[in-house]
């Protein structure tokens, strides 16, 4: 819970620092010209209202001594609802007192009835943690020991005691399924009391996780109906498009909506930057990261306590690094702040920012979650987090009670941050993405249903959430054949030798993670953690580790112990890692023909391996060597469906010049044109200025090759110019040309979700204009991203012609001109999206003449 | 039954298990073989209707291994061990010894109870009583008639009943909406007592290996493995055949003799652990440990003596030394515990050099000596096959240990000079 709610005075001095700072930058051009938009939040005075009269006297006691004697309009009417049984959703925004909507009515009902019980489930163990020692510190005295926290931290030899005595318990929804639900009759008294059930940051719960979460939930009523209680909901979301009808879906109750929040607070600026162009003729511009490091280096020198969100965590590295290098006077005060740290270190950087003696955090979205840490007075956030729910909640970080606060997003070259910045509205005035779940998917289902006859059996017109008895009988059916289940004379007992939760995960690809040994005075001391998914790349032999700004040399990398040997280093380049992804079939389970093609359903593979990494200079950027390095490859095995256009089809768009597909063939005079612009420009790199050293620069066309009608116009030498690769690589983001077949994966992973309602992330994409799995035949692939999979890709097979359909009607009616992130996506800054093109192969898949 | 479920299921790339998946529902037979058929019992009637119950008396003689039934034992040992509060002298009449048969091995509330052998004393014979779970609506009586036979008794016998059968029975108690008898006895899990007493001589402490090491017993050919019970009640379930089940009823009944036997000789053993003809040195060391706990030092003192006499294999042996060393040095012996370390060291023993030092240095303040012993203690550890790491961190120790003993030892001198 943050601190809104204490009656404290406003430091007038603070919001002066604001103005000043926002003055000094107005009066600087080479600022001002960058920021693209700016939008005011207007300051509000809050609304507030007394406690309710017939409130526990002890209870408002403690909230006087916490410094809370009043509540905002918005908390009173989330408790009113709370208080006269109603599900309630609350989804006013960061530092608008969430927590303490459900912790007044849980306390005092608690207080009241020494029968009643409530029971929270956080997503994280630290949110756990947060919200005990909220519980304790307004806990009445007499209620201190019925407060625990049930995770898998907790000893087990206080578990029985917990089971026992606990009233108010704190635990996630892993735990409720492995090792609550399947051992109800231990928490007989809890069950029977139970009154309120609180799940705090339900936006996490969508997709796959969401709906195995609905299905847990359907599994807790059903033994609180057991037990004769009815608990009432309690669900807190950061901000989701369909908040109310999300909350439906995963509790199957109607649900009110508390979204409008009423605590006081200051003006809030939000700016989106664009980083100046630093190479004119190309239209490279400075990178995001050094850019926000600036800018939080001039609100450092003001004074003003700043959070940097970055996407990797070796951003946050770096730019720990950067602003230190910036600001060494307040090098201390810098902290780095992301997952793979230990979890007391990252208690500690909280605290610091509670207390102000951190003056700038660099962190990647770990820090977004409810994670108690105050407000900010200034958040920047370099690069586009991905979408605009995230953007807000990064954003929100900033503003603490009613002074003036800033955020600042700083676009990267990336297509999606150049479209932001010119079109700000997208952002702004776009409602945030939607959550969606199915939690009916049929193997999702069955997982549960499992889990659910363990718990209790089932009899003739039981129900299961608001599945009626027809519904579930057919999988109590299978189940029966499969030995796993005995129908008896009257009911459906459990008869399988094992415990069906323990082997089902709710949240897909966890894995142990990796730990960071570094030999200190002769020990091995923990420093962190890698998650399994990034040891290949972060850690592997030779890497360079960047850990709360200092740097650290890969020793050895043991897959056996889990265990990471690293040695302290002083050299001055980084690494970075070279993957390669590769797609494999392994069997094709249906198929049938398209217009334009075939489209295919069948089990894939996908592989991600390491192939080498590169050392680059930390001063000049440039890349000092190549090594290679294999590490064994991950594969991921699971279902795919994929669309094959056939011959004829990209015949028909060649004629009609709609396919790109083609890799370019530079023509004949090509060696002898780079030969000469290399020579001309003295083998220098034109954008850095670093000279050739063993292997050759690139050649770079300044305007597309594909926009050329010949070769000799394209290969003039005018056009041309020398570049390093890793300035190549940015000029070419300028200039991105996307092929219709790219278009179409985009907009099939933005809009399959849809049709299957999962999270964009549950699927994984993938195209290919002269596929090996094909004969050399294009393909758009979206497949299951999790082991094994779900079933999605099969359902998208089963839909494909409404999905194409649906996707031809997206893109003809989007009134945008060269593509954006809500049909085709985006290409480069001066490059093209293929909007056309992917329109052309879109009625080629829908039988419709191209109609040119 | 629903095709399609089955299909889609199968098409989603379900792995529907290696049985035979037969879309046709098993044929719905008559009861071939009911089970008064096959065990001897009688319809017991309770508030929810009948349960089957099969009664088994033993003559006084009743041997079960080596175990004679009828020579009672002084059970006062064991009570102190077990630590619940009742008399010393509480008579064998009130303990009950409980086993169930189950659906299935893994507990939770997916587990259900179908056969209960409860086993007592009454005049002078050993009796069992077996109560059946015909078929799984019949559970309310089932519970009913278990809480009604439970009722004479105050303790509660089981083996691993702690972990398993307590626990899956209040589940079954509290999931057919009853109060659960089980938790107002007293209850004594001999498994944990096994596992101490017999912590040093055999690895399998399960109370069918217990049965052939300790009991001396075999099992008759009617006998079925534990982990195929719940198949074959299943099994049952479906074609309503209970022949099987007379296996499943046999096996109940020794394992709830077992349980008793084994309950006998434990109280015997405790109560005289150097009485029987030949005592194991390694069972004795155990039970000495026991006493300790107990506070019991003298009964101790005197087993961990017979035990060395006895002998012991080496890493025993040296564990005993030291064992019996802290015991004299907690009751005020220390000279007797210095013989014991002595002992000790001419094994190359590290830390009983240490040990001697310190008797040298606090009791005797002769340090010359106790730096002596701290190097020998040193060259011993260089010998030692202790890991590296550790080596070095107890060589800090130990040198550290001798740059005291150095400084005390010149403050001494510098004192005696004055």
């Amino acid at each position: 819970m943050d601190d809104t709610n204490r009656n404290s005075i406003d430091h007038p001095k603070k919001s002066e620092r604001m103005k000043k700072i926002l003055k000094f930058w107005q009066s600087d051009p080479t600022f001002l010209s960058n920021v693209s938009a700016i939008q005011v939040n207007p300051a509000s005075d809050g609304h507030f209202v007394p406690f309710p009269d017939n409130f526990d006297k002890d209870l408002l006691n403690a909230l006087k001594q916490d410094g809370i004697d009043a509540l905002y309009s918005h908390q009173s009417e989330a408790i009113q609802a709370i208080i006269q049984s109603k599900h309630t959703i609350i989804t006013t925004g960061t530092a608008s007192g969430k927590s303490l909507c459900y912790l007044l009515p849980i306390l005092e009902r608690c207080h009241n009835n020494e029968t009643a019980t409530a029971l929270l489930l956080f997503p994280t163990k630290a949110l756990t943690q947060d919200q005990f020692k909220n519980f304790l510190r307004l806990s009445p005295s007499s209620l201190k020991s019925s407060i625990s926290i049930y995770d898998g931290d907790t000893p087990s030899s206080q578990r029985a005691k917990i089971r026992h005595t606990a009233r108010i318990l704190l635990s996630n929804p892993d735990m409720l399924h492995t090792a609550i639900l399947p051992h109800h009759p231990n928490w007989e008294s809890f069950f029977r009391g139970l009154t309120y059930v609180v799940l705090d940051e339900v936006h996490l719960y969508r997709g796959v996780f969401g709906s195995h979460i609905a299905n847990l939930i359907r599994r807790l009523k059903r033994i609180s109906r057991f037990y004769s209680a009815s608990p009432t909901f309690i669900l807190t979301s950061a901000t989701v498009a369909n908040a109310k009808e999300h909350a439906e879906n995963l509790v199957e109750e109607s649900f009110q909506l508390i979204s409008h929040s009423q605590s006081p607070r200051g003006r809030k600026y939000f700016l989106l930057y664009n980083p100046p162009i630093i190479h004119q003729e190309l239209g490279v511009r400075r990178s995001a990261l050094s850019e926000a490091v600036r800018i939080a280096g001039d609100l450092m020198v003001k004074g003003i306590q700043t959070l940097l969100f970055t996407h990797t965590r070796k951003n946050v590295e770096i730019g720990v690094k950067l602003l230190q290098s910036q600001n060494p006077d307040q090098a201390q005060q810098v902290f780095a702040y992301r997952s793979g740290y230990l979890s007391v270190e990252r208690r500690k950087t909280e605290e610091a920012l509670k207390t102000g003696k951190a003056r700038a955090v660099v962190a990647t979205n770990a820090l977004e979650l409810g994670v108690d840490i105050g407000g900010m007075e200034a958040v920047i956030i370099s690069g586009y987090p991905g979408s605009i729910a995230a953007t807000h909640q990064q954003a929100g970080r900033a503003g603490r009670k009613q002074q003036d606060s800033l955020a600042v997003l700083v676009a990267s070259s990336n297509p999606l941050d150049q479209y932001i910045i010119k079109h700000p509205e997208y952002l702004f005035e776009k409602p945030p993405e939607v959550a969606l779940i199915n939690p009916n998917n049929p193997l999702i289902l069955y997982q549960h249903l499992r889990c659910a006859v363990f718990e209790l059996p089932f009899r003739q017109n039981d129900t299961f959430g608001n599945l009626s008895w027809e519904e579930i009988h057919p999988y109590l059916q299978v189940l029966t054949l499969n030995r796993e289940v005995f129908a008896s004379a009257d009911r459906f007992l459990w008869r399988a030798n094992q415990y069906p939760a323990q082997n089902i995960s709710l949240r897909s690809a966890a894995g142990d993670s990796f730990l960071l040994h570094v030999e200190e005075d002769d020990r091995l001391i923990t420093i962190g953690e890698v998650d399994q998914a990034s040891v290949d790349w972060m850690v592997h032999p030779n890497a360079i580790y960047l850990h709360q700004g200092q740097t650290f040399f890969v020793e050895a990398l043991d897959f056996e112990k889990k265990l990471v040997r690293l040695i302290p280093f002083n050299g001055d380049y980084y690494t970075q890692p070279l993957m390669e992804q590769n797609i494999q079939i392994i069997s094709e389970e249906k198929n049938r023909s398209v217009p334009g093609g075939a489209i295919r359903v069948g089990e894939i593979e996908v592989t991600r391996q390491l192939t080498g990494f590169r050392k680059i200079s930390w001063q000049t950027k440039e890349i000092l060597a190549t090594e290679e390095m294999e590490l064994p490859p991950r594969t991921l095995r699971t279902v795919g469906y994929w669309i094959e256009m056939d011959g004829l089809s990209v015949q028909k768009l060649l004629e009609n010049n709609l396919w790109s597909g083609k890799p370019n063939n530079y023509g004949p005079n090509w060696d002898q044109q780079r030969k000469l612009a290399r020579q001309r420009d003295q083998y220098t790199c034109q954008l850095c200025g670093m000279p050739e050293k063993g292997s050759n620069h690139h050649v770079h066309h300044k305007i597309p090759f594909r926009q050329f009608t010949s070769y000799e116009q394209a290969n003039r030498l005018e056009n041309l110019i020398t570049l390093c690769p890793a300035c190549h690589q940015k000029a070419e983001n300028v200039v991105r040309i996307r092929s219709g077949l790219s278009g179409l994966r985009y907009l099939l992973s933005q809009i399959a979700p849809l049709f299957v309602l999962c999270d964009p992330g549950d699927l994984g994409s993938y195209s290919d204009p002269q596929s090996p799995i094909s004969q050399g035949n294009p393909i758009v692939m979206v497949y299951d991203n999790s082991p094994a999979g779900i079933g999605l890709s099969d359902i998208l097979f089963e839909k494909h012609e409404t999905i194409l359909s649906s996707a031809l009607e997206v893109v003809q009616n989007c009134p945008c001109e060269e593509g954006c992130p809500s049909c085709v996506g985006v290409g480069g800054e001066n490059g093209s999206a293929g909007k056309t093109e992917t329109l052309a192969i879109l009625k080629i898949l829908n039988g419709q003449p191209l109609g040119l | 039954m629903d095709d399609t479920l089955l299909n889609r299921l199968r098409s989603l790339g379900m792995q529907l298990g290696n049985a035979p998946l037969s879309t046709n529902p098993p044929p719905k037979v008559e009861r071939l073989i009911s089970i008064e058929k096959v065990v001897n019992g009688i319809n017991y009637p309770t508030l929810f209707g009948d349960i089957f119950i099969s009664e088994k008396q033993y003559p006084p003689d009743y041997n079960h291994g080596i175990i004679d039934f009828s020579s009672l034992p002084d059970l006062s040992s064991l009570i102190a061990w077990s630590r619940i509060p009742i008399e010393s002298e509480t008579s064998i009449k009130e303990f009950v010894f409980l086993d169930t048969e189950t659906s299935g091995l893994s507990g939770g509330t997916g587990t259900f109870v179908f056969l209960i052998g409860l086993g007592y004393w009454k005049n002078d014979h050993f009796l069992l009583t077996q109560i059946f779970l015909r078929d799984p609506s019949e559970e309310p009586a089932f519970l009913t008639a278990l809480e009604e036979f439970l009722t004479p008794f105050k303790i509660l016998v089981t083996y691993n009943g702690k972990s398993f059968d307590a626990p899956l029975l209040n589940n079954r108690f509290i999931m057919n909406g009853f109060q659960s008898p089980v938790k107002r006895l007293h209850h004594i899990d001999l498994l944990s007592l096994t596992r101490r007493v017999w912590r040093n001589r055999l690895d399998d402490r399960s109370l069918a290996n217990l049965e052939r090491e300790i009991l001396n017993l075999a099992r008759a050919e009617e006998e079925i493995p534990g982990w195929m019970v719940p198949q074959i009640y299943f099994e049952y379930l479906q074609t309503q055949n209970s022949a099987p089940l007379r296996g499943v009823f046999y096996h109940n009944e020794v394992d709830i003799l077992s349980l008793s036997a084994l309950f006998l000789h434990l109280a015997n053993l405790l109560r005289d652990p150097l009485g029987s003809n030949n005592p194991q040195s390694l069972d004795l060391i155990a039970i000495a440990r026991l006493y300790e706990e107990l506070g019991d030092y003298t009964s101790a003192i005197q087993l961990y003596e017979a035990s060395l006499e006895i002998g012991l294999p080496a890493h025993f042996f040296i564990q005993t030394l030291y064992r019996f060393a802290n015991l004299h040095r907690r009751t005020g012996k220390i000279e007797a515990s210095l013989n014991l370390w002595l002992k000790a060291a001419e094994f190359y023993e590290v830390d009983a050099c240490i040990e001697i030092a310190k008797f040298y240095e606090h009791q005797q303040k002769s340090f010359q000596h106790a730096i002596e012993w701290t190097e020998l203690a040193l060259t011993y550890l260089d010998q030692s096959p202790l890991p590296r790491y550790l080596k070095k961190q107890r060589r800090i120790e130990l040198e550290h240990r001798k740059q005291r003993l150095f400084q005390k030892q010149n403050r001494s001198k510098n004192q005696d000079i004055p």
